[in-house]
């Protein structure tokens, strides 16, 4: 057995990054798109911390933190359910709760570290994982924290109840069985081994809920907030406009939190979230419109960071029928429309960080210097046109192309995303299209029904890992697969990636599987995009400048230097 | 068997249609000189909505990555927008659209409200109460939001923006005509007319409905300012004539909501282009009703 | 007038029934299907099965038959509930008490606006007609008259954003929690829409008095010589008031449905801005509600219209 101490959690956490909130934002539009700064590659820091198992709590933000204050938040905070294991908002919900570990809020998110876990235990074959609990941690309403809640929690995630869906169950596929040999300690047994099984578990949807809570209320909690562990407490939340929390005086880590209340204000547009920081009617957001972004750095009092977001923008194709289940014709595709064009396009509304299939932000993500020399990828699309159209005239397809559809949802994809599509693969690739907008709601259908030639929609994953979203969305007959995509070379990769826990081997499987991709896409991956925090800089102590990817959610190491 | 004449509409000597319109025209220009270079305003916007592509110094749809959001300059006039398209050339497009959809929506919901108000007015009874209930229903609705509930059943689309706008007419032609209906119905020469034995079909159309033309034509220019306000209110709201279309309202749709300092150029020019031809719209159609019948101003407002 | 009062509730029944109904059956023949989404993008990335979407829309009561459905409707509506949002789950009736005052204000901010302008200015451009002023304020009419509302309000914040550098707030603060600050939400909305409305009241204004100027009394007033602010007030104004009140009452439909757009430029969360996101977002829970509202808002207030001429003009006998 392997005790995990904080080094071996700073590794871990470097086999995947973490889990951002793929929120549905509103709209907004700031100016012309500006060169944003590299992310940080993800450390491994050889710091060998001896973080004692009773250790009340890891983080401790840096300087003198300040007690007192209320703090307000700008962003998006209504939600079809408080359950947040269907579907919850955990972006507001969150702060009331804890994770069994979670991602370190003091050090930019690159460590995985104990929440309600003092310490886990991981077997050498990778396939047990040992939680030791803390002990005296209590709910809001006084009852005892134990390891029933945590069985009671993840059994119903992995077996929902009659009636419950459960959209985490899949990340949970590879747990065979989970077991609680007494009040301290919680097993989980995996069927294999994943080396990024603690970033589904530190994601900030997967925290606990007590045993009682679940059985008082037919484990079905969409229409109530039950108690937490949390740092903060609920006090009100009137719909569609604000949250207030106030500071839980008995939390188990009686270091923090050190505001007193903490005040989540409605505001679902990012124009305006950016506008309600720049005057003070906010003190931070976790994502605002790019050109008031753009207004915070010319100001001393406001501060604000680009971060990688795990959810992107995409082209999706139809590889059932038509020109497009010619390979040759997608590839064509995917090498001469230009991701730069589509970026400056879309770049009134958000900034798109032009990656390949595994997002900036993932340890095993391609580097953006290798990608700015990679056919499909680079600037400088002179010869990834001329190849695209040799593929297009081998296919059959040197003139006459027929006119295919593109389907996209109103609002700025429809504005701005579909018709850049459509000019580039008109005037570069001669194949015209033509644009058939319609209501968001009913994308999603007209996916699973293949009812499309060409779609403009987003699509995302909590994990930045390709494990879960290769097995989704690539893999032959995956649940998510609605192209009808289907490559053995990429399913035989994905297998091996699965189950390897070796970084160097994995690695280097990954990059073979990106390969498949860029040979024989899918789809046209547009972009993820970058989400674009910002803060009035007496908002201290949760090291927003320093993360490597976005979170949106608990900030219980926040302080306010007034 | 011949129908009784119609003693208003028949000329005492018989002149060619064209010579009468001749005469119409100068009159109309003496008595209106506001209303004649607002009808000079209007056909000059459907010239150019016809000239379009020659008259546009780009494609409407031509994006320009390299040249996104730059202000007005000697190669783009009015400036280029979000996608660098040439904001010139998208309102110059854009007429076409306005021209189209207001055109036909006042035409469509006008007519249906014209033959309606016809039948209600001259047969009466049973199916005039029931059409007035109809009307005091569509009439309940505030008509952008009738427009808009619309929309959203029919889903987003130049054909279905038409008939959006169209059904939002139809009320107030329906109650104009049928009110006009009723006066004429009771009318001497109608009256002649039927105890003649003239059915009610043949009443209806060679009768009641000319007497009916004026006032619908004057009512037709009247809301076509009301088309075109509704048509660009509707795509501003981001429910009516989907992008890529360079519809004018579309145009300014998300530009200041969006932005925190919006390019002065996004929503000066289209905005512009819709307040001068809702402008001229305005000016002709009351030019119109006076020189047609000035008594009718009560009745239609 | 009594009599009157009740026979014009009684034509008011069936056409609100008529509302609801159109309402209703708009509302399930729309396209595309929210659940789905809502799912999927709350989740981000879960799709629903066919049978779990199935149980989703029983649970919603939305497997029941259409007259079921309806009559549950009328039953929420009568019980002052609105049922929830699909997608935020926020209960309908609560977001329209919120949200209504602000809007409302905004409305009714417009019409007084609309009032003192548009009056004073009609009157005067009557009694001083063809003066310079008179063709002032003409021009202006039909300048104001053909801007588009939210255009107008796109202008004003394009303004105020470039040159003042101020946006009013954009969280909702009723009346009489912060008056400064309601004001701060409201005010440049009601300017935009008071603008375009007061433009139409000038214009009735301005004939109505002219008409008045040239009847006989008016005359009579002035060979017996009243002072010109008498005869003003006294006749010029109190016959000009009846027409003036019927063009608002007329444009009190282009009033509401510029309160959607308006709020849109403005950002305000009123109820029009809360309608178009419904809409946009296929939620017609929210859809049938507030298009409810703002039908039966504008009955009643065509209602009071209708009525308020008896107060105004004894000429006109309820019969």
């Amino acid at each position: 057995m392997l005790r995990l101490n904080r080094r071996r959690f700073l590794q871990l956490a470097g086999a995947g990054a973490g889990l951002a909130v793929l929120a549905a934002c509103a709209p907004a539009a700031p100016d012309a798109p500006a060169v944003v700064d590299e992310p940080t590659p993800v450390p491994m820091s050889e710091a060998d911390v001896a973080a004692s198992a009773d250790d009340p709590g890891l983080m401790r933000p840096s300087g003198t933190p300040k007690r007192g204050g209320h703090l307000k938040t700008a962003f998006g905070v209504t939600m079809a359910s408080f359950d947040a294991h269907q579907g919850g908002g955990t972006h507001v919900l969150s702060h009331m709760y804890n994770n069994l570990v979670r991602n370190n809020l003091v050090d930019g998110l690159r460590t995985v570290v104990p929440d309600l876990a003092r310490s886990v235990d991981v077997s050498d074959d990778g396939k047990t994982y040992t939680f030791n609990l803390r002990s005296g941690v209590k709910y809001h309403n006084g009852a005892d924290f134990t390891s029933a809640d945590v069985l009671a929690t993840f059994n119903r995630i992995m077996d929902p109840p009659q009636g419950m869906i459960s959209p985490l169950k899949a990340e949970f596929s590879f747990v065979e069985d989970l077991t609680a040999p007494d009040a301290g300690t919680a097993v989980f047994h995996l069927s294999a081994p994943r080396s990024y099984f603690l970033n589904v578990l530190s994601a900030t949807n997967a925290y606990i809920y007590s045993e009682a809570s679940l059985q008082e209320n037919d484990f079905d909690l969409r229409d109530v907030i039950v108690p937490g562990t949390g740092a903060f407490k609920f006090v009100e939340h009137q719909p569609a406009e604000r949250w207030l929390l106030e500071r839980n005086p008995d939390y188990w880590d009686a270091e923090l939190p050190y505001i007193d209340q903490l005040e989540l204000l409605h505001v679902p547009a990012w124009s305006d979230r950016g506008t309600a920081v720049l005057t003070g009617q906010a003190d931070m957001s976790w994502n605002v419109a790019f050109e008031t972004w753009q207004e915070g750095s010319a100001r001393d009092d406001i501060e604000n960071k680009l971060l990688p977001n795990f959810g992107a923008y995409w082209l999706f194709m139809n590889n059932a029928s038509g020109p497009l289940a010619d390979s040759r014709v997608r590839k064509a595709i995917h090498l001469g429309v230009s991701k730069q064009n589509l970026k400056a396009a879309f770049g009134t509304q958000e900034v798109i960080n032009i990656t390949r299939w595994v997002p900036q932000g993932d340890p095993y993500a391609t580097s953006p210097a290798d990608l700015a020399s990679m056919p499909g990828y680079r600037e400088d699309k002179t010869e990834d046109i001329a190849e695209a159209k040799r593929l297009l005239a081998e296919a059959g397809y040197g003139e006459n192309f027929p006119e295919l559809e593109i389907l996209a949802a109103s609002g700025p994809q429809a504005e701005l995303l579909a018709p850049a599509v459509q000019d580039m693969l008109n005037r570069d690739l001669g194949i015209p299209t033509k644009i058939r907008i319609i209501e968001r709601a009913s994308l999603g259908t007209e996916q699973q029904q293949g009812t499309y030639q060409l779609m403009v929609h987003t699509r995302g994953h909590g994990v930045s890992d390709i494990s879960p979203r290769g097995n989704l969305w690539w893999r032959t007959g995956g649940s998510q697969n609605f192209g009808g995509y289907s490559e053995p070379r990429f399913d035989a990769l994905l297998d091996q990636i699965d189950d390897e826990t070796d970084v160097a081997t994995r690695q280097g499987q990954i990059n073979d599987a990106q390969d498949v991709l860029d040979d024989n896409p899918p789809e046209y991956l547009i972009g993820y995009t970058y989400h674009l925090p910002m803060w009035n800089s007496k908002v201290k102590g949760i090291e927003l400048h320093d993360r490597i990817f976005a979170e949106w959610g608990r900030m219980e190491t926040v302080w306010i230097d007034s | 068997m011949q129908a009784a004449p119609n003693p208003a509409f028949r000329p005492l000597t018989e002149v060619s249609a064209w010579q009468r319109l001749r005469a119409a025209m100068r009159r109309f220009r003496t008595v209106s000189p506001l209303g004649t270079v607002s009808l000079i305003a209007w056909i000059l916007l459907f010239v150019i909505a016809i000239g379009a592509p020659i008259l546009s110094p780009y494609p409407p749809n031509e994006a320009d990555y390299s040249a996104v959001r730059q202000g007005p300059s000697s190669s783009h006039l009015l400036g280029t927008d979000n996608l660098g398209r040439d904001i010139l050339s998208r309102i110059i497009h854009g007429a076409r659209i306005t021209l189209l959809v207001s055109v036909t929506s006042v035409f469509l919901g006008d007519a249906i409200g014209f033959v309606w108000g016809v039948i209600s007015g001259f047969l009466g009874r049973r199916f005039d109460l029931f059409s007035q209930r109809v009307i005091d229903i569509l009439m309940s609705f505030p008509s952008l939001i009738l427009a808009l509930m619309l929309l959203v059943v029919l889903g987003a689309g130049i054909e279905t923006v038409i008939v959006a706008i169209a059904s939002t007419q139809i009320p107030a032609a329906t109650r104009i005509t049928r009110s006009v209906v009723l006066s004429v119905r009771e009318a001497m020469y109608v009256e002649a007319a039927r105890s003649i034995g003239v059915n009610n079909l043949r009443l209806m159309v060679r009768h009641v409905a000319p007497q009916v033309a004026a006032p619908i034509l004057v009512v037709a220019t009247l809301h076509l300012g009301g088309a075109i306000f509704a048509e660009s209110a509707l795509s501003f709201l981001g429910l009516g004539i989907p992008p890529p279309a360079p519809s004018w309202g579309n145009m300014l749709g998300g530009v200041t909501a969006a932005a925190f300092k919006p390019p002065w150029w996004l929503v000066v020019f289209p905005g512009l282009a819709i307040t001068l031809t809702i402008m001229a719209a305005n000016l002709f159609g009351d030019a119109l009703r006076d020189f047609l019948d000035p008594k009718l101003r009560h009745r239609i407002d | 007038m009594r009599q009157y009062i009740l026979q014009r509730l009684l034509i008011a029944i069936p056409t609100v029934f008529g509302v609801t109904v159109l309402i209703f059956l708009a509302m399930r023949v729309i396209p595309g299907d929210p659940l789905q989404t809502i799912y999927t993008e709350s989740t981000g990335a879960y799709i629903l099965s066919e049978e779990e979407l199935a149980e989703v829309r029983a649970s919603l009561g939305l497997d029941k038959p259409l007259w079921q459905q309806y009559l549950s409707w009328m039953g929420q509506v009568f019980r002052g509930e609105m049922g929830y949002s699909f997608w935020t789950k926020d209960p309908i009736s609560q977001m329209i008490l919120r949200r209504g005052p602000i809007s409302a204000q905004i409305a009714i901010f417009a019409v007084v606006l609309s009032w003192l302008f548009g009056v004073p200015i009609g009157l005067l451009s009557a009694w001083f007609r063809n003066s310079w002023a008179d063709q002032v304020s003409r021009a202006g009419i039909t300048i104001f008259l053909a801007v588009p509302s939210f255009w107008l309000g796109l202008l004003i914040i394009l303004f105020t954003v470039l040159v003042l550098t101020w946006r009013p707030p954009l969280t909702i603060i009723q009346f009489w929690e912060d008056p400064g600050a309601n004001f701060a939400i409201v005010a440049l909305p009601s300017v935009t829409l008071g603008l375009g409305l007061g433009a139409a009241t000038a214009r009735m204004a301005r004939s109505a008095a002219l008409e008045a100027l040239f009847d006989d009394y008016v005359r009579t007033a002035r060979a017996k010589g009243l002072g010109n602010s008498l005869i003003i007030w006294r006749h010029v104004f109190k016959n000009a008031m009846l027409p003036v009140i019927t063009s608002t009452g007329l444009a009190l439909g282009g009033l509401l449905g510029g309160t959607v757009s308006v709020e849109k430029a403005f950002a305000v969360p009123g109820l029009g801005s809360l309608m178009v996101q419904g809409m946009q977002e296929r939620d017609w829970m929210m859809i049938q509600n507030l298009v409810l509202v703002y039908g039966l808002i504008y009955v009643f207030v065509n209602l009071l219209v209708d009525l308020s001429y008896g107060m105004l003009d004894p000429r006109i006998r309820y019969s």
